[in-house]
């Protein structure tokens, strides 16, 4: 028997030991692959440089991360199962660089074992993933190609992840200490230690990181903490120390702060001694002690994949709202009064939208552009104007006296507590010879989002005395009721007017843009979902794996303890509770998480996402509770025989 | 010729709360001799063997295998000290169970980077000379207790070690099983004059040595050599255990009023 046999040995005789090794390996394979083959193919690389291939691109980065993850937790598991069998081996004389070698060649067999299985069942699976992608993106079908790039940076990744884990070996297994590794992977119940500085800390990092998500939605309300969050806001890299924070303070909850918990339980004695309190209290310390880090990975993991749901999902159901706020007319041509097409060009919109059956209703405004001495420019319309146009919008018409005047948000979202221009009190047009007082600020954008900033409106005789005019801009907008339907007269309207003409005239749609929107958004739906299900499935094999793992190790105290005389329907109710703490903290942690990540979203959408929040909740709790009934029963079913 | 000398060995464990487990222990071995090492549970025994299989570095005072000190190598090199010097039978055998009977045999020999050719001509004297050959193909699951140690025994030798060391080789069989594996180890000795080195608790088993020693409580205690007959050195060594047995139990007739 040589080396290589003995590697071979191993793996071929000891399968049940590593099937779920292999397994693991296979799917994470398989999910790398296919998403590579989408990447790699030829319609969507041919559009290089745009969003689809930058979302896809990190898609498949986050998808390389988890598979090292998950990869090496596997590896780890199953290395740690097989302790007893290296401690032979080292006793035997074997050296550190042929331990390192034996697992080397263990891994690249079963590794690229895993690589062609994985690689055959991504085949079918990529298909899938086309069909589903060439439906988003609403191209031409994609077609199937020969995945040569995907194939090959599917086995030099997994090459690579494999000699990493080889060389992180020694660090797996003691090899130091062979007494250890003789008495197998049974681990010692040394005393638990914690300490309340660092459960304090895990206190503080995790408020810290959430009070940094909500700062923006708290301004206002006392000057002090006002100073604060702009403090926040100012400080470099805020979303990286949010980040690290809270994955900081998540690190510190499980093996401080539950621990430090449930050792106020314990003292808490009418609970503890309390039936049988104290058998689930007791060992669920040392549970979640050993289990520390892998719990703290399922959070994590469990987090990204609740924020990648609800996020895409949010997104996606608000994007018609969103584009309906931003423009909230369907088509506005705005000229510059240089242009002396504009007569002809708004005959050319009206004739297509006629010749196309559209009804639509048309609203003219003209505005000023003035620069004042100080640099600034501002935008004036006249009261009539601003009237006219927001009865459609639903707004209350006004009266401005001569001295008085309104202002206009020009984005979407504004805050007119800390707007510079939404927040002043007096204007003053050309050069201080006008001086109005403010009375208000217009609820809603009346042109479209990022059109016309600094926008003021005055009473028409004050308008008609402005005398400092750089530019007179007229604004038609169109109110088209049918406006979903108008991709293609827009195309055609394209083809005649262009983008526009610098200096002269230009002219935007809301079906354009809730076009690209749209797209962007079922692609960050599909990536986000794709993402989702394979880190949510990749935290719930790791629980498994783990309570897998320790079974043996339960069984027998199980059985001792019902040999003293604890009912079998006791024992249910104290493996049911440890199961469900395992189960649902992560869950429970992982949400309060996502709440915050959804907040920081907020501040870039318009519209409130929290009852999509609730939705994806709901759905995850369910697919957990589904979960973790299924692991119950099977996990009590096999005690079940052994009981007395 | 020493093969094996120990020097004032001590070990202490933990921190915090100290605990000596090996206090200031002589011990000299001489080529060929076979030697068993007794003393009740938790008298340090296993520790010993530890310190001497080189996996267990002492706190202070010197190991010294023929004339080398191991614990002064660095890793890979005590590695290599070990595969060529030492052969080690242990009570639960620790056969690795993914390898065939012969596949676990020739371990040694695959580590050292033998040729397949001489492994299998001396996997076939080493089987021929325990009379294993009839189970070399098979699984550590499929033979009997007695079978596995002697595959285990086949193991530590094949690569004619310097040094045979043996913890309770003889634990976990019943008593025809562990007559069997200490008549094999007397006359591995009596052969080939390999060097042995076994704890047990059992004194049949160590009746089979020529000298054994005695520890307590981490102390040299007592050590005796076997005269002329084995059965009166048994019963020699029942003596020096019922003597050692009656002081742990405490139970001192006299407190009992």
């Amino acid at each position: 028997m040589t080396f290589t046999q003995f590697a071979l040995n191993n793996v071929r005789r000891n399968t049940r030991v590593y099937l779920a090794y292999f397994l693991s390996s296979v799917f994470t394979i398989m999910v790398f692959f296919s998403f590579a083959v989408n990447l790699f193919h030829p319609v969507i690389s041919s559009r290089s440089g745009g969003a689809i291939e930058i979302i896809m691109g990190q898609t498949e980065a986050a998808i390389l991360v988890f598979s090292f993850l998950f990869v090496f937790i596997s590896v780890n598991a199953f290395l740690k199962v097989r302790s007893k069998e290296f401690g032979i081996l080292m006793i035997l004389g074997m050296t550190k660089k042929q331990l390192r070698k034996l697992i080397f060649l263990e891994n690249m067999m079963i590794g690229y074992l895993a690589i062609v299985v994985g690689i055959t069942i991504g085949f079918i699976f990529s298909k899938f993933l086309l069909m589903i992608l060439s439906n988003i993106l609403s191209c031409e079908s994609l077609s199937f190609y020969f995945p040569y790039e995907a194939i090959i940076l599917t086995t030099v990744f997994f090459t690579l992840i494999i000699l990493g884990i080889s060389a992180l070996t020694p660090r797996i297994i003691r090899t130091s200490n062979i007494i250890t590794l003789l008495k197998g992977a049974k681990r010692p119940n040394t005393e638990i230690k914690f300490s309340v500085i660092l459960s304090f800390l895990a206190v503080l990092l995790l408020g810290m990181g959430y009070f940094m998500a909500v700062s923006s939605h708290l301004y206002g309300i006392h000057p002090f903490l006002n100073e604060i969050i702009l403090f926040i806001e100012k400080l470099p890299y805020a979303e990286a120390v949010l980040t690290t924070s809270v994955v900081v303070g998540t690190y510190l909850f499980f093996p401080q702060l539950s621990i430090f918990v449930l050792h106020r339980m314990k003292k808490n004695k009418r609970f503890y001694m309390k039936r049988t309190n104290m058998l689930w209290i007791s060992d669920l310390i040392y549970r979640i002690r050993d289990n520390a880090r892998m719990l703290f990975l399922v959070t994590i993991l469990s987090a990204v994949a609740f924020t990648a749901v609800t996020g895409v999902y949010a997104l996606s159901s608000v994007v018609k709202d969103e584009s309906l706020k931003d423009n909230p007319f369907a088509l506005t041509y705005t000229s510059y009064s240089s242009n002396d097409k504009v007569k002809q060009h708004i005959e050319l919109i009206d004739k297509m939208l006629e010749s196309y059956g559209f009804k639509y209703k048309k609203y003219m405004s003209e505005v000023i552009k003035q620069v004042s001495g100080d640099k600034r420019t501002i935008h004036i319309i006249k009261m009539t104007d601003y009237n006219n146009r927001v009865s459609l919008l639903g707004l209350e018409q006004i009266t401005l006296d001569k001295d008085q005047a309104l202002l206009v948000p020009v984005y979407v979202r504004f805050d007119p507590k800390r707007d510079r221009t939404l927040s002043q009190k007096k204007v003053s047009l050309d050069n201080g010879n006008i001086n109005l007082e403010v009375v208000g600020i217009a609820p809603k954008v009346i042109f479209y989002s990022g059109l016309f900033q600094n926008l003021v409106v005055v009473n028409d005789e004050t308008y008609d005395r402005i005398t400092g005019i750089q530019e007179k801009f007229h604004s038609y907008s169109y109110d088209i009721p049918d406006w979903m339907k108008t991709l293609e007269v827009t195309e055609k309207l394209r083809e005649e007017l262009g983008v526009g003409e610098h200096g002269k005239y230009f002219w935007s749609t809301r079906i354009e843009g809730y076009t690209l929107e749209n797209q962007n958004k079922k692609l960050f739906l599909y990536v986000g979902f794709f993402l989702g299900a394979i880190f949510f499935l990749g935290a719930s094999s790791f629980l498994y794996f783990r309570l897998y793992t320790d079974l043996n190790q339960e069984k027998s105290k199980y059985i001792g303890i019902s040999k003293l005389g604890l009912s079998f329907k006791e024992l249910k109710k104290v493996a049911s509770i440890q199961i469900a703490v395992l189960f649902f903290t992560p869950y429970i942690l992982a949400s309060i998480h996502t709440y915050f990540a959804i907040k920081v979203l907020q501040t870039v959408l318009y519209s409130s996402v929290f009852k999509q929040f609730l939705i994806v909740m709901a759905v995850f709790l369910i697919l957990n509770s589904i979960y973790f009934a299924t692991v119950r029963s099977r996990y009590v079913n096999y005690l079940k025989r052994f009981i007395v | 010729m020493e093969i094996l000398k120990l020097k004032h060995i001590s070990k202490i464990y933990g921190d915090k709360v100290q605990y000596s487990a090996l206090k200031d222990i002589n011990l000299t071995i001489e080529k060929g001799e076979f030697v068993g090492i007794m003393g009740p549970s938790g008298s340090g025994k296993t520790t010993l063997l530890n310190v001497i299989s080189t996996i267990d570095p002492p706190t202070s005072g010197e190991v010294l295998i023929n004339g080398e000190n191991p614990y002064r190598l660095e890793s890979s090199k005590l590695a290599l000290f070990r595969r060529s010097k030492l052969g080690f039978v242990f009570q639960d055998f620790n056969l690795i169970d993914s390898l065939t009977i012969g596949e676990n045999i020739v371990l040694p020999l695959t580590l050292d980077g033998h040729r397949v050719s001489a492994m299998n001509k001396k996997l076939k004297d080493t089987a021929a000379r325990l009379n294993i050959e009839n189970i070399i193909n098979k699984r550590t699951f499929e033979v009997s207790g007695g079978q596995a140690q002697r595959a285990a025994i086949a193991r530590a030798i094949i690569h004619s070690p310097l040094l045979l060391l043996a913890d309770e080789p003889t634990g976990n069989l019943d008593s025809k099983a562990a007559k069997d594996v200490m008549e094999l180890f007397e006359s591995i000795n009596r052969e080939t004059g390999v060097t042995t080195v076994m704890v047990t608790h059992d004194p049949r088993s160590a009746s089979y040595c020529h000298r054994v020693i005695f520890i307590k409580d981490g102390q040299f205690f007592n050590e005796i050599h076997c005269g002329e007959s084995r059965q009166q050195f048994y019963q020699q060594i029942m003596d020096v255990l019922s003597f050692l047995g009656g002081e742990e139990n405490d139970l001192y007739p006299i407190r009992l009023k």
